[in-house]
């Protein structure tokens, strides 16, 4: 007979195998997309000695949480039809979902607190690609000029040849001359 | 031209920072102070990738500009996260250094005053 100690043990290697295994699935798909989630991993690994493994499971809970971890790897279906066009099979999004679903299901909702700063850098990171789209039409006549004066000085310090054709554009002289040759 | 200007790293940037100093136990100040060089230093991380994208694009052709493109803001990114967080943990030590340096300008300045 096991002792409750190994139990434990082995409960937070099998949570952490599950966290872990969909960010595989993640990089596969946008190599790059799993940097956010990982370090997200991190921080919950980190709280490994705050979440608490030893609590009773109830069904319904685990039940409920074990259906949100399968639904996360179908949003896919539900989005892009409805949303976006052009979204990974499996990124970010879904891992939230599947992480809420782990947790809730290991935890119920006390963990919720207590695993704020991952699950809100997991949201939030992705979330803002959101913020520049609102952002554009009030800063980008003030911030694209500066950032473009600023790019064509250091280039033109390094001594790459470029050239301003509008306000916001550069364009290398090289690319310039094969337009202008052909 | 918008995506280029980085506005999104700079909200991830504000993002990570976020989780990073409701762990931490330093004080306020320290955490507004840190969190303004951390985000301030991302808009030069975001010249520095212009720049590796249009050096490549003139060195070795469109392609690799292309490649580039696709990864330098990441591993810039990235880089100065972990720079930054590296400057963050010696914080006391960077402040120090800091000080030292002030109380060594102030000290040249009033030799300079004397012998004026």
């Amino acid at each position: 007979m096991p002792s409750t100690n190994a139990l434990l043990k082995n409960e937070v290697t099998i949570f952490y195998l599950l966290t872990f295994a969909p960010l595989i699935l993640i990089a596969y798909f946008n190599v790059f997309g799993v940097l956010i989630p990982m370090f997200g991993f991190l921080l919950l690994y980190l709280k490994k000695e705050d979440l608490p493994f030893d609590q009773k499971k109830e069904f319904v809970r685990v039940v409920f949480g074990v259906t949100l971890m399968i639904g996360s790897f179908f949003l896919y279906f539900s989005w892009v039809p409805l949303f976006f066009s052009h979204v990974y099979f499996y990124n970010v999004t879904n891992y939230i979902v599947y992480i809420f679903g782990l947790c809730f299901g290991f935890f119920g909702l006390s963990w919720l607190k207590r695993a704020f700063s991952p699950l809100f850098l997991m949201v939030a990171a992705p979330a803002s690609h959101f913020i520049p789209i609102v952002l554009e039409p009030h800063a980008s006549p003030y911030a694209i000029p500066a950032a473009t004066d600023i790019t064509l000085s250091i280039l033109r310090v390094l001594g790459i040849p470029v050239i301003r054709s509008s306000t916001n554009v550069l364009i290398l002289q090289q690319v310039m001359d094969n337009c202008l040759f052909r | 031209m918008w995506n280029c200007v980085g506005v999104n790293y700079v909200l991830v940037f504000m993002v990570i920072l976020v989780v990073m100093l409701f762990e931490d136990a330093s004080d306020s100040r320290t955490k507004i102070l840190w969190s303004l060089v951390g985000i301030i230093g991302t808009i030069p991380v975001n010249f520095i990738r212009i720049t590796f994208i249009f050096v490549a694009d003139y060195l070795f052709g469109f392609h690799a500009g292309n490649e580039v493109h696709m990864s330098a803001g990441y591993i810039l990114f990235f880089i100065w996260l972990g720079f930054f967080f590296y400057l963050f943990s010696k914080r006391e030590t960077v402040a120090m250094k800091f000080h030292s340096i002030q109380s060594k300008l102030s000290h040249l300045s009033a030799f300079a005053r004397r012998y004026r």
